[in-house]
């Protein structure tokens, strides 16, 4: 990742659109000693109307593709009595690749626009020649910077610095469920002090790739929400990665990843010492056959033990991590459906019975429960979105299977479900043993 | 680095231009939607899609709109303003308009003396003396000739990628210019008798090619074979089939009677794509969207080279747009008598609803049929992980089926075995066909063809039950037919090809099934199938241990209403073909008895090698210090030797390679503490950047692979024992290219069985690296099931079997 080309041209009143200078030379205009040899780059004439345009489209960020690179500008006009034609209109160009990232070129561009704009407001630092002078220095020290260490500091007078930096462009992080167990990957201790935010602080302890976010919020005695955006700002920094919940229960299955697994011998090793128990390293075909032999319709309990002599020296929830983490095992999720009793068909949420909303609305000013049971109800409530109001939380504390039903059209698994109602899967089947439903393995 | 290719379909298309240079000067002729807005790009698709905006740190992408409680979504939102140029209050934006007009006037016309650029901007002041106030003055903010003026490109630019932004705004086309001319029409090559005696009238015309030619080098998607003859490409893409490439000629239509080379008025045109794409998928986006544009404007190029046709058009709507503002007409009444009266604009009115809804646009300018569209994913062998953009309902499969186009992706002995899984119901499609007729008899084979077809029915089998004699060669018509046929119902998401649905195989729930169309899904299921079980029941009995599917019909009789019942569960993604795959495992056994032959081969070797003097003694001690142990030179022709040692010079470079990378990948893998025993940090799992960014990428199946195997791919693992001389079992990573050592434990292998096994095997061994189907196999080697399996049987200790899409 690089700049090709930096160059600012201006319009001239006698000449039109000019390149005055350009980092390297005869980029995209043709140097005067050898005017015939085109330039390097692209030819500077044919595009100038999309560098230098007219006023209207001054003072916003334009770019534009040309033989491969692309060109991103600024152009800026001044109007002032001084300049001919009373307006004076310049453009710093920064020339990538077209097949670039250039995002993170964008704030630089319009920095750098509006750092000249306030030199030449302030001593026309552009349009007199002797300081003009030192622009084409700038911009090859600019250009240096930026290729080589992505950011830039160069004093011009004693009042005006340019101050350039390239930030990567990060894709925004999933949303964040209660039911997400982050895992971090740096060491947190090291890199956080006392100005982090609070509940980052809080809730950071909590961290250790075996609770689900509620429960960190819980144990941290943090908000919810509150716990939630900080993950998500863990996980857009990549400071963790999310996994779901361990239990021996579940039921894990390879995926189409498996070959790019095997395929990487610095994985295997690194394989072999994460999962093992006692330091003692298995090899690696039969890690594969483990890895391979995990199943649809088998939990971990059963394959532990049908495979206990293999797994001696392993430390079984690593071992699923592992996979978790690098991708190629997916966790099999229980999906509860309730059904018609006569069609089979599934029971839309619509019609599931609503603790008769009266009843459960004035229950709500009499009953509070506690706390988390609360947030709980009304996460539902924010989940299901439907004919769900806060006289939920009320009905909970009547007959724990009502909340429950809110779950079974089929769109929520036991990790979702067992989370927000913070019951576990034994006692979500057995509230809902009165019930006909189906289990969906996904 | 580009950006990645994301599978959810997201056009980001705010609004098409059309703008044309005549000798009145430039132009914006027409634009669709009458009045764009910069947010209909973002709510064309179910996905949520963030907003773009210069703040980089609120970048965006696509994620699944099941993000229900997702409170930041709504802050980014929120955050992003769309900055429209004068798109203030009303009283603001008029006072700026008239200021900015006056100072506009000036610059165009200094720009007149002073430039001497071949075209003149200032005609577009001419219509806009007329237009003040009319609504349609103002297209996404920018003024009417200002727009106009920044798409009314040099000739320079023409017939070249054309992409300039503004700010949030992209306009992405392909300026077409006429010939110096000024004419449109591009004299067919055939008639040139000899290219390298060029008679003089069409020595200008060579010069443009080669212009052109230049022109287009800048162009980097350029698939410029179609420039010569947009119909090849296009008119295959016509509603009804036409017959394959191969099979075209006959039917190809007569070139109309070419016109009189009249000089056009028409100097240029340029159908712009106004895009505002999420700037983390910006590149694929863009590339996406030109292949549009680049079509479309190739096909109202042959029309206007034919007949005038986008003069013709672009006068009509201009004469439009003339009575209607005299008349004081709406924007909304003049647009609908332009899209009524323009066959143009309703093509550009049609392509713009349609490709924003990421669906296919069927158009037909100067009775010329063709479709444009945007390719969707309709299956993907990656299944996203819980913190990646979801694509619920999507098939998964790992197989390379088949594309709309042929493309290098597809495994050419295998598709003749797959079958067509239609994704709507037959009878529709079939409707829809015979309200299209035009071709006649091709389409009433079509119709036949699209009877035939069944998801349990290969295409070779097909051909067969018509044809008893049937072996399958690619280049049978018969097949190229069927190839044809599938391909273009592909090409308009009618179809996907599938691995032949059968009652022996296994089939599971999908991890991708969308479970928020259970509900009604199940209902239309107890309608489909009153008289099998419900839905969830059928579901959850495909939920437990993976069985094959005959273990699930409780009798014969029952079998075809499964077997419909089955392809309607693939249809909507409910369930994936379970397939099997192997990898080679060599035991230690193997390779201790290989490693004992070759030192005893070797030393027999080494003795004769003194002797022969043939050999020069520097390639000798090459052989031996550098491979030691590995290959016996008696066996090996001088050729292979050499190649051997090539191969373990690049095994020795490629040690420290892997080192860099480790040392690399070290960086941010800082530790993973995890629970209690952070403490050894040793061997933990790498999980820091290099994970994030590969997870946050869905696009390409290999990417892990590629990324690892570079160009020495096979010869770049390090070998087991030549480090310790210890021997452990492995697993043989590429069994297609094997090293000479690995070559000899394959041998080894073979050598215990019967030589029948042997010979399979030998043709088997290429296929045992985890990536190919075991199911596909039989089907492309031509070997029976029966013997796949004693062979399999046969070598079921030197192979791990896994099971996955």
């Amino acid at each position: 990742m690089s700049i090709k080309c930096i160059f600012y041209s201006y319009f001239d009143a006698d000449k039109g659109p000019r390149v005055l200078y350009q980092v390297p030379e005869n980029s995209v205009t043709p140097s005067s000693d050898t005017p015939s040899q085109p330039p390097s780059l692209f030819l500077f004439d044919e595009i100038s109307d999309y560098i230098i345009p007219k006023q209207q489209l001054c003072d916003r960020l334009i770019t534009f593709c040309r033989n491969r690179y692309r060109l991103l500008g600024y152009p800026t006009c001044l109007e002032d009595d001084k300049y001919d034609r009373n307006e004076f209109i310049f453009n710093f160009v920064i020339v990538l690749d077209e097949s670039e990232e250039f995002s993170s070129y964008k704030p630089v561009v319009k920095k750098l626009a509006r750092l000249f704009k306030a030199l030449e407001e302030q001593t026309g630092f552009l349009w007199n020649e002797v300081t003009r002078s030192s622009v084409y220095t700038l911009i090859e020290q600019v250009m240096e910077d930026l290729n080589s260490y992505c950011e830039c500091m160069i004093p011009i007078n004693e009042s005006n610095t340019i101050n350039l930096k390239l930030f990567p462009v990060i894709p925004p992080p999933a949303p964040i469920k209660a039911y997400h167990v982050p895992i971090s990957t740096v060491r947190f201790e090291s890199i956080m002090d006392s100005n982090w935010d609070l509940t980052m602080q809080r809730i950071i302890p909590y961290i250790d790739g075996v609770n689900s976010v509620r429960r960190i919020a819980e144990l941290a005695d943090a908000d919810y929400t509150l716990t939630k955006k900080c993950v998500s700002e863990l996980l857009y920094y990549g400071c963790i990665i999310i996994v779901d919940v361990f239990r021996f229960a579940n039921i894990y299955a390879v995926n189409s990843d498996l070959a790019n697994f095997v395929n990487d011998t610095v994985l295997h090793e690194e394989c072999q010492g994460y999962i093992s128990s006692n330091g003692r390293l298995l090899d690696f075909p039969t890690i594969l056959e483990l890895y391979t032999s995990l199943r649809q319709g088998l939990s971990v309990v059963e394959w532990s033990l049908e495979n206990a002599e293999r797994l001696k020296d392993v430390d079984v929830r690593r071992f699923i991590q592992f996979g978790i983490i690098k991708g190629f095992l997916y966790r099999v999720q229980k999906y509860p459906v309730r059904i018609d009793d006569g069609s089979g068909v599934v029971v839309p949420l619509s019609s599931q019975p609503v603790a008769g909303l009266g009843s459960s609305a004035s229950l709500t000013g009499l009953v509070t429960g506690p706390p988390m049971l609360d947030a709980a109800g009304s996460l539902a409530a924010a989940k299901t979105g439907k004919s769900v109001t806060t006289g939920v939380s009320g009905g909970l504390m009547v007959d724990r299977s009502l909340p429950l039903l809110r779950y079974l059209d089929g769109a929520h698994h036991f990790d979702s479900i067992c989370t927000d109602l913070q019951q576990s899967e034994k006692e979500v089947l057995k509230n809902l043993a009165a019930y006909p439903i189906e289990i969906i393995d996904r | 680095m580009t950006t990645e290719r994301s599978l959810i379909p997201n056009p980001s298309l705010v609004a098409i231009l059309l703008v044309i240079r005549d000798s009145a000067g430039g132009n914006l002729v027409f634009h669709y939607p009458p009045q764009p807005r910069a947010e209909a790009a973002h709510n064309t698709s179910t996905w949520r899609v963030g907003e773009t905006n210069t703040d980089y740190t609120s970048s965006n992408s696509s994620f699944s709109s099941s993000s229900d409680d997702d409170d930041e979504a709504d802050d980014r939102n929120s955050r992003s303003t769309v900055r429209l140029y004068g798109g203030g209050a009303a009283t603001e934006k008029s006072a700026v308009t008239s200021q900015r007009s006056r100072s506009y006037d000036q610059r165009s016309s200094r720009r007149r003396r002073d430039s001497d650029h071949e075209y003149d901007e200032e005609d577009d002041d001419d219509d806009e003396d007329g237009a003040h106030g009319a609504e349609w003055e103002h297209v996404l903010g920018f003024r009417h000739d200002v727009i106009s003026g920044l798409l009314n490109v040099p000739r320079a630019l023409s017939r070249t990628r054309f992409e300039l932004s503004v700010e949030q705004f992209v306009f992405l086309g392909y300026p077409c210019y006429n010939r110096p001319d000024g004419t449109w029409q591009r004299r067919r090559r055939e008639k040139k008798p000899k290219p390298e005696t060029p008679k003089t009238d069409e020595t200008k015309d060579q010069e443009d090619d080669t212009a052109d030619a230049v022109n287009d080098e800048g162009d980097i998607t350029g698939n410029d074979a179609d420039d010569e003859d947009p119909d090849a490409l296009t008119l295959s893409r016509s509603k009804s089939p036409n017959p394959p490439p191969s099979l075209r000629k006959k039917f190809k239509r007569e070139p109309r009677k070419p016109l009189e080379q009249v000089p056009s008025k028409l100097a240029m045109f340029h159908v712009v794509f106004v895009m505002s794409p999420p700037q983390l998928e910006y590149h694929s986006r863009m590339n996406d969207m030109y292949d549009v544009a680049k079509q479309f404007t190739l096909a109202l190029k042959t029309q206007q080279a034919e007949d005038d046709y986008v003069a013709r058009e672009t006068e009509r709507i201009i004469e439009l747009r003339e009575r209607g503002e005299k008349r004081g007409d709406s924007i909304h009444e003049l647009w609908s008598r332009i899209l009524r009266e323009s066959t143009l604009a309703d093509a550009i009115a049609t392509l713009y609803q349609q490709i924003s809804a990421s669906k296919i646009a069927a158009l037909k300018v100067n009775d010329f049929d063709f479709a444009l569209q945007i390719p969707i994913m309709m299956e993907t062998a990656i299944l996203p992980s819980i913190s990646e953009p979801q694509l619920p309902g999507m098939h998964l499969t790992t197989l390379h089926t088949l594309g709309s186009t042929p493309s290098e992706d597809e495994d050419m002995l295998l598709t003749p075995h797959l079958a067509l899984l239609f994704l709507e119901d037959v009878d529709d499609i079939i409707k829809e066909i015979i309200q299209e007729q035009d071709q006649g008899s091709l389409s009433a084979s079509f119709v036949q063809f699209i009877q035939n077809c069944k998801p349990t029915l290969s295409f070779a089998q097909m051909i067969s039950a018509s044809s008893p004699n049937g072996i399958i060669h690619p280049e049978n018509p018969e097949y190229q037919y069927i190839e044809y046929f599938a391909r273009h119902l592909i090409y308009w998401r009618k179809a996907r090809a599938i691995m032949p649905l059968h009652y022996r195989r296994y089939y599971i729930v999908s991890p991708n099934a969308d479970m928020k169309r259970l509900v009604p899904q199940s209902i239309i299921f107890n309608k489909l199938f009153p008289a099998l079980p419900p839905l969830p029941k059928m579901l959850s009995l495909l939920s437990g241990k993976p069985r094959p599917y005959s273990a699930y019909i409780p009798s014969k009789d029952h079998r075809q209403a499964y077997m419909e019942m089955l392809a309607w569960l693939m249809r909507y993604g409910w369930v994936t073909n379970l397939l099997t795959f192997a990898f080679l495992k060599i035991p230690k056994d193997i390779k201790v008895a290989v490693r004992e032959r070759q030192a005893r081969e070797q030393a027999e070797a080494a003795v004769e090698m003194i002797q022969a003097a043939s050999i020069s003694a520097a390639t000798a001690t090459a052989v031996n210090s550098t491979s030691p142990g590995i290959i016996s030179p008696g066996i090996l022709s001088p050729s292979i030797l050499s190649t051997s040692v090539e191969k373990s010079i690049a095994n020795g470079t490629a040690i420290p390679n892997a080192k860099t990378r480790e040392g690399m990948d070290d960086i941010p893998r800082i530790s993973l503490s995890t629970g209690g025993d952070s403490g050894a940090s040793n061997g933990r799992p790498k999980t820091g950047w290099s994970d994030i960014t590969d997870s946050s990428n869905p696009a390409p199946p290999r990417s892990i692979g590629a990324s690892t195997n570079t160009p020495t791919t096979p010869f770049e693992k390090p070998q087991l024992e030549s480090s310790s001389g210890q021997l452990e079992d492995s697993i043989l990573y590429e069994p297609s290219q094997p090293t000479p050592l690995e070559s000899a434990w394959i041998e080894r292998i073979a050598e215990g069985q019967p030589p029948d096994i042997g010979v399979i095997f030998d043709r088997l061994v290429k296929y045992l690296n985890g990536q190919h189907a075991i199911e596909g196999i039989a089907l492309r080697e031509a070997i029976s099931k029966r013997e796949l399996k004693r062979v399999l049987n046969a070598m079921d200790r030197y192979i791990v079997y896994s099971r996955h899409w």
